[in-house]
């Protein structure tokens, strides 16, 4: 049984962008995800102070383990630097209780569904 | 098909190779599902033995592809226990479960992995390190209870 490599497509939207994120979210996806990060931010890209939020949706994504956490926990280290806002949505409950263990929802916002976090936006 | 009304066993030996800690995860909600555990608490146990095999193949292994997990399931009419027994070619086990403190990580001062204890300490109802009884290794047990019918 092998993982799921993760997929990363980079969906700009009004005021941010959106990264739809599909299969394994862990260590191995970490190059794709820091690259869809960086193609988010330059989709982004404007003279605007704070940057545009990036959105991460988790709606197709099957299985998030910790190294998967690790990673989003760094990306969301970057996103602070820059004073940028995250946003996670998607996620099924399940992993909704797994990020609210690990405290993720501290320093980035979580919604359940595309439209609630779209809501939040404006 | 289990007699979850009887104690038995099921073995499973998984190659230290991520990914293949998924054959461990699907065994056990398959084994919980039939036992009658509720939805909630088969996926916490999903994760919660995701964790545990992650750690024996990096740790516990140290990712060695000929090094094996012994992953082995004791059904109990009132329980689960499930046994994930690396070869502990690693450093020890850590004797506690440290609380991940996310300010410190987001800082840059914790690192940002070493989460799965954790997780799994708030995933099932008992966890833990126990001594191997006839391997060498080390050996993570968790048990998942049942609900009463009152509950």
């Amino acid at each position: 049984m092998q993982t799921k490599p993760t997929q990363a497509r980079v969906r700009p939207i009004a005021g941010g962008a959106i990264i739809d994120l599909e299969g394994d979210i862990n260590s191995q996806g970490e190059k794709t995800l820091r690259q869809a990060y960086q193609k988010a931010c330059q989709a982004v890209a404007e003279a605007d102070t704070p940057p545009p939020p990036i959105l991460l949706n988790f709606a197709q994504a099957d299985y998030i383990n910790t190294s998967g956490i690790a990673v989003l926990i760094s990306i969301v280290m970057e996103a602070q630097k820059a004073d940028q806002k995250v946003i996670l949505f998607g996620m099924s409950s399940h992993y909704q209780k797994i990020f609210k263990l690990v405290r993720l929802p501290l320093y980035a916002d979580m919604y359940p569904t595309e439209k609630e976090a779209l809501a939040a936006l404006t | 098909m289990v007699n979850v009304n009887e104690q038995s066993q099921i073995h499973l030996e998984i190659p230290s190779q991520f990914g293949c800690e998924k054959m461990a995860m699907k065994l056990a909600v398959a084994i919980a599902a039939q036992m009658g555990f509720p939805t909630e608490q088969v996926e916490d146990l999903e994760t919660a033995v995701a964790e545990a095999c992650l750690n024996a193949i990096e740790h516990g292994n140290q990712k060695n592809p000929q090094a094996r997990v012994q992953v082995v399931l004791h059904v109990a009419p009132d329980r689960l226990t499930i046994d994930v027994h690396d070869e502990g070619l690693g450093a020890p086990p850590p004797e506690q479960v440290p609380e991940p403190d996310m300010a410190r990580k987001m800082a840059g001062l914790e690192e940002t992995r070493r989460l799965g204890l954790y997780l799994i300490k708030h995933l099932v109802d008992e966890s833990g390190f126990v001594p191997p009884e006839t391997q060498d290794g080390n050996l993570f047990r968790m048990v998942i209870h049942l609900p009463r019918q009152s509950e």
